[in-house]
Order: structure tokens, then C-alpha cells, then sequence
């Protein structure tokens, strides 16, 4: 399988990024000097041990929180200089976040936890528009979102009446309902059995492949660094090694 | 179908915890169904009474004095500011009826211009007809109709007149037949008008009343300072130009019928806010409650939805919503029902106290008022509780709580705590660790015990009131009252025929300079106590005072109202009169009945007036034909007198009746939204004990003893807020009235059980969920 990375400028990139926590007298590093491009439509794993920054990794990239120290250059613009509202808009605009337990409100069924994407749509649309490139805000409609993921039958089922694997694919659909231009991935098939597991993995592939949404998941399994595009191993809070993959596996031939 | 999926979120999140929210609901519900119920009636009310006097003209100023020639009337009417002036005979009268002789306000009016009548049924009246128009409950419950006769009476002068109408009129929205009389009942005396020719059926009285229209006095919520001061001009030019100082003259605020009326609005409108603020208390507890264990259970989602790219003010407003959402549906739905029931509950009972032509309900701008503001409340404590887990970046929200950093208190440490058994411990730190629930609980278990006990106390001090009242200040079985003028002579002919006290009471005004330069003015009684031992007082401790040979005694409410301390001096005078006496007041008594100034009958005459009691008191049975004489007006044993506090007494009831229902819903909201709340944060606890191997019941009995703890420490607080609230429903009595809270023994007891049987029902109740919790899902994660 050909890789998807086309060497274009870098499409987020971290510069000499730390983020340190305060714990009483001591400072906590959680990460360090890391200095990382991520480009359009590729496909990133970022492996490392529990505690290793991994997911502080995936927050500042996703805008959940922000650097002690260092910029992150997104659009020419540093996210870390970000009010509240920059960065809220910055989620809502280009990020979608799939998480290792789902995630979804247990009051909602599968359509309407997709749908809630419509609201976040109608809110941003009343405010003053923060991309300066002027793209309209669009969403999926749930439906075409939840066919995408092959969850059709189950879209008006709670949560809790669906399987793990029908939940994380519930998960996936509301991220990319809102048609994100990165999709964060934190341990997706870490609560998944193999079968399941494979099933996401080829979702989330695809939506690399033939979405050319920037893909970035994080786990501590190195099996999933087959499919990648590249792999950034992530050990103490710093960026150990970057390792491109120049014919990453497709998911199916992932084993583990 | 709904469209916002947070607002279909919010929807079965409240279905989820339906108990909790509906306890928000109810509150907001009973809250706005008493207000808007209360509000509708005086607003109303007050819109009829005003409709009704700016329509049949009520008068501004009534004269009074011995007789009235044309000429008078003429010149008053040419003083500046007023508009119109007519004259009127006024006389206490009879109404001659086969099985007795009724009283019966007797007018004869020179036109109908000025207070004029309201006709109900029969013909209109106009200027030179012959005839009588009577009130229309006389007529009702002594079976007279349009057309037959009647024999009215005056001064032992008997006439008949055909009864040619039924009329109301706006100065007898509220009359009672003496001034004995404490409530009215309508129907067992009357009032009735006609031409003045007729006067001349009964002997030819003279015109003792001059009715004023002023120009700048309307009819609206009272005399406005303006209106007071106008009115006082008005009267002084009238002294002036009837060169006559010893004249009454009489403003809307000393009409007992206005002036009652407008009273009792005052206090429904002051009594219409207390409900909705009590309930909105309760309600606030709720959302606190509900809305905090919520967004904290809640806390990944929050994390969730930041993560997703909702703003934070987004996700706040949609917790805010809850509250909010249910206090509007509450509200709006409370309101309606109110103004459908409750209005016409009280407008009922208003039916039987003043007499207006018509009790339309009303509303006001203050019920959208209080929607907004139950609103506004509800979603700013919604706000309150959930700020905290929206504050943090989705990157902290989105991980769970770290664990509260407890630590052992001093009180863990010592031996005492080593010694308790393992119940006590339990529930000690968890009432440590929940004190906000803790305190809503004992908070509610109080204000139920406060309620019982003050709606208990209402009875038990009506009950003493006639006690007080009859046998220990009045200790008379007769009390026979005389007309107006009659010789002080003739009263002391019966005082001695019947061994009798002698009494005199008349209207006066005092007034006294405060501290801050201002002066004080109040009007009430001047009372002369002739010598005899049936009329009693007593002190703030109930002991018995003798008055003493110089100095005035004054009312404590009175004293109260006047900033007056004994030793202080006042001033006063006689209403009408113009000369104005100052006296040091030596002593201070409480009477619950009329508030002022008290003496004994020489040292009234000290000051230059003449002694003209109005009343003998006696323990001696009068002989029963002296009611027919001309000058006494009535003879009432204490059965009679004491008959008019069996209204007052229904009222009561009916005070009770409330407290006693919303202290019951306020238990058994407060409880059981608690008590659910504490289950379901313990239902991983209490699973893991039951897994442990505790049995269910001993489980249970951790749950009871504490909710024992909560309601033994409300009691004891409720105890001195009920005393608080009973006081203070006493204080809000109209202010001739000086009511005393008393609370018996078997009240406690009652509000004490009461409370414990409702708290511990709710607590066998909740704690049979117990045997429910499910071992295994209790202890699967926490979502």
C-alpha cells in the first residue's frame, strides 16, 4: 500500500512545545522540546508506554489544552496564543475526536448524539465566521454519517443498548459528521475485541485514503504502527523517533 | 419534534432524576398557583373597589356636627378645592321586625350625588321619592321584598316605609352594627336610605353630616401624602368658615369602611409574596442539589461536548436550562391554576366580610414579574452549581475526578470516635462530606416543624384570645351600650341600678417627636375607665396593673408603633377636637382589641372633658326590656359578644389548613428528593456492603439513623422559628389589634410527632430501596 503523504508545507506544526505542571514545589513535565509537522491526509500513530505524553500529546493538538511553552503553527496562526473562544472555534471548525470509551451521551440515541453536530453548525453559524480562508461550516447529515459507518440499522438505538464496536463507530460518525480536517483518535480500539478492532482500524484508514482527513491516533500497542503513514514514538514526555512508512499494511492485515 | 438535541438531552435527563425535578416543578408551581391566586384577588379587587367608588362617588371628607343649614353647605362648597357638597342625615336606628328589633343605619340623603347608592334590584332612586331602599342581606334573611312594609325607628319614633329597592352603597362595603361588634354578619342588622323629605316621619331630624367631593383626591390605593395634606387644608378652612373648631371632620382613612378594606388588601398583597419566596427557597435547595450531583456525574460528558467544540457558554446554557426550563413550565402552569381556584377560594370568603357589587378577578404586571424572576433565580443557581466543572480546559474535564483529599479530623482521632460502632461512623463522615445535602435536610425537617407549629399556634392563640379577652380583661357577663349624647346622668343611673363600670371611648390622634426630628402620628382610642373592677389590664407579663392617679396608660402596640417607653410623654386629642393635651405615659398594657391611651375617669376629667361613657359594664342580668329604650342601643351578654370571634376563629381555620398542607408537601419534598439523592450516591457503597455480607436491614438502619440525626437537629430548629413565624403572623394583624402568639404544650407535641412521623415514613419508605440495588451494576462504572 502506498503511503498518503504529499509533501506539501506542513499543515500543523509544534515548535520546541512543553507542558509542565505544577505539583506543589515540583514542575511535572508532561512534554518537552517536541518539535513535530503534521501534513494533510496523512495517517499518524503515536505510540508510546502509559504516561509517556501520548494523550497531552493529542490534547494540545486538538486544541483541549495548551502549552506551558513553544507555538503550534496552525494556518500561520499559533494556537497557543488562543483565547477560549479562538480555540473553541478551532475544535468546533477542524478537529474531531474519537475517544477509547466512546464518549457518547447516554441519553441520546446513535442519530441524535450524531446530530448534535447540527447544533454545534447553527451555533457557530451565528457567530462571525473565524477562518479567514471563508469555508462554509457544513455537516454530514447523521444519517449519511452513520450509513458511512455502516451503523443505518442501529441509528435509533441508545448507547447502552448497542455493542462496544457500534458505539465507537457512533463515536467516529459524530466526528466526522462535522467533516474535520484532523480526526484525533485516543486508543480507539482500546476497549474493542480484535474482530471490532479491525473494523475501526479500516475506518479510520479510510477516512485517511479516501477522505484525505489528517488522521492521528494514539496508542500504546505497536501493532497499529504497521498502518501508518508515520509513526512518532513518544517516551518521558519527548519525541524519541519519527519513522515514515513507505508501504504501511491495510488494517484487515493487522493482527493482534 | 424537537429539533435541539441538548434540549432532548435536557428532556430525559429530567425524566432520568424525575424525582428530584419534579420536586423543582411542584415548588415553583405551588409557589406561583398561591401568588398569582392572591395577586388576581387584590389586584382585582382593588380595580373593582376603585371602578366602584370613582363610579358611585365615594365622598373625600364627611363633616359631622349638630345641624347643617344649606347656607353651610353652601359655603364649604365655595372653598377652594372642592368640588361638591351635599348633606346627609345619619342616625343609628331600628328596624321593627316581628321577633325583634334590628339595628339599622338609617340615611336620609338630600341627593344621591356624592357616596351615592348602588342599585341591586327594585327601582333606581332619584331626589323626592317616596320610600326605602334597604341592603339587600337584611332583606334576604329577614324575608322582606320590594313592596312590603317596613317599621324603622329613631329616637322611640316609629314610622313605616315601602320597601321600594335593594341598594349597596361604597360607604358600607364593611359596617358592623356597634362599635362592640367585632366582625360583621351581615344580614342580622342593615343599613338603609331614602329621601330626606322622609325625615320628617321620624320627628325631623337634623343634618348631621356634610358629604365633600374634593377635586384633587382620587380614589386610588389610599390617601397619598399629597391627598392628606389637601384633605387637612380642606378641613382647617372648613373650621374657618363654619367658624367652628370643635368640628369633625373625617378623611377616607378614618372610615372603618375604606379603611378596613384597604387594610386587608395591604395584607393579602404582603402575604401573596411570602408563599412564592418560601417555595422558591425549597426549589433553589432542589436545583442545588440536583443540578450539582448532576453536572459532577456529568462531568465527562461536559468534557465531551468542549472536546466536540461546543462553547462553554453553549454547554452552560444548556445546564442552566433545567432549572430554569422547569421553573417557566411550573410557573406558567401555577399561575393558571391559581388564578382559576385559589382567586375565587379567597374572593368566596371575601364575599361574606365586603359587600362590592362586583369580584371580577384581575391580574397584574407582577405576576409576569415573578415568573421572570422564579426564572431568573432557578437558572442562576443552575448556573452555580455546574460553573465549576465548566470552567476547566475539555482536557481536564474530559478525566475523572481525582478524589476529594480527605483527612482525618481531630474528632476521628480521639478514643471517644474509636469507641462508636460503625453505623455512627459511617454516617458521621458522611454527613462531613455532604454537609450542603445535610443542611437542606435540616433545613426542610425545619421549616415543616416551623409551619406545624405556628398553624397549631394560630388556633391555640384564638383560643386564648377569647379567654384573654372575656375572662380575664372583661370580666363582665353584660355589656349594655348607649346612643351617642345620651345624659352621663342616665349612664350612671344604670351604672348604680346594675352595679356597673362605666366606660368611655372615643377616636383620637396622638402624636409624638422621634429621635430623628420627625413626627409620629397615629390615630386610636382614648379610653376613660369609670371606677368598678370589670375591666381589667395587665402588663406585658399578663400581671395585673392598677391605673394610677395621674399619668396615662398607653396600649404596648401603640407604644410600640410611637417609639414610647413609659416615662416618655405624648400628645393627643380627641378626633375632631382641636385641643391637643400632653401627659406622661406611667404605664404600658397590652389589650388585643383597641389601641391608645388608657385612664381613670378623674384624671379624664383633669384634663377639662366632660366624663360621657358610652358603656356600663355589669355582672348583674339586665332587665331584657331596657333594649327598647331610646337611649341604650344594645344590651349583648358574653355569649354575643364572644359569637363575633367564631369568624375570626373560621379564618384561623382556615390559615391552618394551609400551613399544615405546605408543611407537608415541603417534608416530603425536601426529604425524598434528599433521600433519593443520598441512595443513589451510596448505591455503590451500600453494594459493596451488601457484598461484604451486611444484611439489608442493617444497611437500612444506617440510612434511617442518620435521616434521625437530620430530623431530631431540624426540630430543635424549628421549634424558635415556628414561635418566630407565629409572632410574626401576629404583628401582621391590622394595627387596632394586638394579638398574642400563644403556643400550648399539646401544639409542640402535635408539630413534633407530626414532623417525626412524616420524616421517618419517608426515611422506612426510601430505605426499602435498599433490597433493590443491584449488586453488579452498582459496581460497574459509574456512568
Amino acid at each position: 500500500m502506498q503511503n498518503n503523504i504529499e509533501k506539501k508545507a506542513p499543515f500543523i506544526e509544534f515548535k520546541n512545545v512543553e507542558r509542565s505542571y505544577q505539583m506543589g514545589d515540583r514542575t511535572f513535565y508532561a512534554l518537552r522540546d517536541v518539535n513535530l509537522e503534521l501534513y494533510e491526509g496523512e495517517m499518524v500513530v503515536i505510540l508510546g508506554p502509559s504516561g509517556a505524553g501520548k494523550s497531552t500529546l493529542l490534547n494540545l493538538l486538538g486544541g483541549m489544552d495548551t502549552p506551558s511553552a513553544g507555538e503550534i503553527i496552525f494556518d500561520n496562526k499559533n494556537i497557543a496564543d488562543f483565547s477560549d473562544r479562538e480555540l473553541t472555534e478551532y475544535r468546533a471548525w477542524n478537529v474531531g475526536v474519537v475517544f477509547q470509551f466512546y464518549n457518547l451521551v447516554p441519553t441520546l440515541t446513535a442519530y441524535e448524539n450524531v446530530a448534535l453536530m447540527g447544533d454545534l453548525c447553527k451555533s457557530l453559524r451565528k457567530k462571525s465566521v473565524w477562518n479567514e480562508k471563508g469555508e462554509k461550516f457544513t455537516v454530514r447529515a447523521p444519517e449519511d454519517a452513520l450509513k458511512s459507518v455502516g451503523l443505518e440499522e442501529h441509528m435509533h438505538q441508545f448507547p447502552s443498548q448497542m455493542s462496544g464496536g457500534e458505539q465507537q463507530r457512533t463515536s467516529i460518525a459524530r466526528a466526522i459528521a462535522k467533516n474535520p480536517r484532523l480526526l484525533l483518535c485516543d486508543e480507539p480500539t482500546g476497549a474493542l475485541d480484535t474482530g471490532t478492532g479491525q473494523e475501526i482500524l479500516k475506518l479510520l484508514q479510510d477516512m485517511s485514503r479516501t477522505e484525505h482527513r489528517t488522521v492521528v491516533m494514539v496508542t500504546h500497542n505497536s501493532v497499529f504502527a504497521e498502518i501508518a503513514d508515520r509513526v512518532i514514538r513518544v517516551k518521558n514526555g519527548r519525541i524519541q523517533d519519527v519513522q515514515t512508512c513507505d508501504d504501511p499494511k491495510s488494517a484487515e492485515e493487522v493482527k493482534w | 419534534m424537537v429539533r435541539n438535541m441538548l434540549f432532548r438531552k435536557m428532556l430525559r435527563d429530567i425524566r432520568k432524576a424525575k424525582v428530584q425535578f419534579l420536586s423543582i416543578f411542584i415548588m415553583s408551581f405551588l409557589g406561583m398557583y398561591i401568588f398569582v391566586g392572591m395577586d388576581s384577588e387584590v389586584t382585582g379587587m382593588s380595580k373593582g373597589e376603585f371602578d366602584y367608588y370613582t363610579e358611585q362617588n365615594l365622598a373625600d371628607l364627611w363633616v359631622e356636627g349638630a345641624d347643617f343649614s344649606s347656607e353651610s353647605a353652601s359655603v364649604v362648597s365655595n372653598i377652594p378645592g372642592v368640588s361638591k357638597t351635599v348633606r346627609r342625615i345619619q342616625s343609628p336606628g331600628k328596624a321593627v321586625l316581628p321577633d325583634r328589633e334590628a339595628d339599622m343605619s338609617i340615611n336620609f340623603i338630600e341627593n344621591d350625588e356624592i357616596s351615592s347608592t348602588y342599585r341591586i334590584s327594585g327601582d333606581p332612586y332619584s331626589v323626592g321619592e317616596r320610600g326605602v331602599w334597604i341592603d339587600p342581606f337584611f332583606a334576604k334573611k329577614n324575608h322582606l321584598s320590594i313592596g312590603d312594609t317596613i317599621t324603622l325607628k329613631i329616637d322611640g319614633v316609629e314610622w313605616d316605609e315601602i320597601i321600594r329597592g335593594t341598594i349597596y352603597n361604597p360607604e358600607y362595603v364593611y359596617f358592623l352594627p356597634n362599635v362592640a361588634a367585632l366582625m360583621p354578619e351581615y344580614g342580622t342588622y342593615g343599613m338603609c336610605f331614602m329621601d330626606s323629605a322622609e325625615s320628617r316621619m321620624a320627628g325631623g331630624a337634623k343634618w348631621n353630616q356634610l358629604l365633600l367631593d374634593l377635586k384633587n383626591v382620587d380614589n386610588r390605593d389610599g390617601l397619598s401624602d399629597q391627598e392628606k395634606a389637601e384633605c387637612s387644608r380642606i378641613s382647617r378652612e372648613i373650621r374657618k368658615a363654619l367658624d367652628n373648631d370643635s368640628l369633625a371632620v373625617l378623611t377616607k382613612d378614618d372610615n372603618l369602611s375604606y379603611q378596613t378594606f384597604r387594610a386587608e388588601m395591604d395584607q393579602h398583597e404582603a402575604m401573596s409574596f411570602m408563599f412564592p419566596i418560601v417555595f422558591l427557597l425549597i426549589s433553589v435547595m432542589g436545583i442545588i442539589t440536583t443540578m450539582t450531583r448532576m453536572t459532577s456525574r456529568q462531568r465527562v460528558q461536559i468534557g465531551t461536548l468542549k472536546a466536540l467544540g461546543f462553547s462553554r457558554r453553549t454547554i452552560m446554557l444548556h445546564y442552566v436550562t433545567y432549572g430554569g426550563f422547569l421553573s417557566l413550565i411550573g410557573s406558567v402552569l401555577g399561575g393558571f391554576a391559581g388564578y382559576s381556584t385559589i382567586t375565587d377560594l379567597i374572593m368566596g370568603m371575601m364575599k361574606d366580610t365586603y359587600i362590592f357589587p362586583s369580584y371580577e378577578p384581575g391580574l397584574s404586571g407582577k405576576a409576569v414579574f415573578m415568573v421572570i424572576f422564579e426564572v431568573a433565580v432557578s437558572s442562576g443557581v443552575g448556573y452555580i452549581s455546574c460553573r465549576k466543572e465548566l470552567a476547566p480546559p475539555p482536557a481536564e474535564t474530559l478525566r475523572p475526578e481525582s478524589p476529594k483529599n480527605l483527612k482525618h479530623s481531630a474528632f476521628e482521632k480521639s478514643r471517644f470516635w474509636r469507641g462508636l460502632g460503625f453505623n455512627v461512623q459511617w454516617n458521621i463522615r458522611d454527613i462531613m462530606r455532604n454537609r450542603l445535602r445535610t443542611c437542606m435536610g435540616v433545613l426542610g425537617v425545619a421549616g415543616c416543624t416551623m409551619l406545624l407549629i405556628s398553624a397549631f399556634g394560630c388556633l391555640d392563640s384564638v383560643n386564648f384570645f377569647t379567654v384573654w379577652m372575656y375572662g380575664e380583661l372583661n370580666t363582665a357577663s353584660s355589656q349594655i351600650t348607649f346612643k351617642e349624647g345620651t345624659d352621663p346622668d342616665d349612664v350612671k343611673d344604670y351604672a348604680l341600678q346594675y352595679s356597673g363600670q362605666m366606660i368611655e371611648t372615643v377616636a383620637a390622634d396622638f402624636e409624638v417627636l422621634s429621635d430623628d426630628g420627625d413626627t409620629i402620628k397615629k390615630t386610636g382610642t382614648v379610653t376613660a375607665v369609670g371606677k368598678g373592677n370589670l375591666m381589667h389590664f395587665q402588663n406585658h407579663q399578663l400581671k395585673y396593673i392598677d391605673f394610677t392617679d395621674t399619668g396615662v396608660a398607653m396600649s404596648s402596640k401603640m407604644a410600640l408603633s410611637l417609639g414610647i417607653k413609659e416615662g416618655d410623654f405624648v400628645r393627643w386629642h380627641i378626633t375632631g377636637a382641636d385641643k391637643w393635651y400632653r401627659d406622661r405615659v406611667v404605664q404600658i398594657y397590652r389589650n388585643p382589641s383597641s389601641q391608645g391611651i388608657t385612664m381613670k375617669e378623674d384624671v379624664f376629667r383633669d384634663h377639662d372633658i366632660a366624663f360621657r361613657p358610652s358603656v356600663v359594664l355589669t355582672n348583674c342580668i339586665p332587665d331584657p326590656s331596657i333594649e327598647d329604650r331610646d337611649e341604650v342601643i344594645s344590651v349583648q351578654n358574653t355569649g354575643e359578644m364572644m359569637s363575633s370571634i367564631e369568624e375570626m376563629k373560621k379564618m384561623m381555620y382556615v390559615m391552618m389548613g394551609i400551613f399544615i398542607v405546605v408543611a407537608t408537601v415541603l417534608g416530603i419534598v425536601v426529604l425524598y428528593n434528599l433521600g433519593v439523592l443520598s441512595i443513589v450516591e451510596k448505591a455503590r457503597d451500600m453494594a459493596t456492603l451488601k457484598v461484604l455480607g451486611f444484611p439489608v436491614g442493617m444497611i437500612r438502619w444506617i440510612l434511617i439513623m442518620q435521616n434521625l440525626w437530620i430530623t431530631i437537629a431540624g426540630v430543635i430548629a424549628g421549634i424558635p422559628l415556628g414561635r418566630l413565624l407565629l409572632d410574626g403572623i401576629m404583628a401582621d394583624m391590622p394595627e387596632s389589634m394586638d394579638y398574642m402568639g400563644v403556643i400550648k404544650m399539646p401544639s409542640y407535641f402535635l408539630s413534633v410527632i407530626g414532623t417525626f412521623i412524616l420524616s421517618m415514613g419517608i426515611s422506612v419508605l426510601l430505605s426499602r430501596k435498599v433490597k433493590s440495588i443491584d449488586m453488579v451494576d452498582a459496581l460497574k462504572g459509574v456512568e
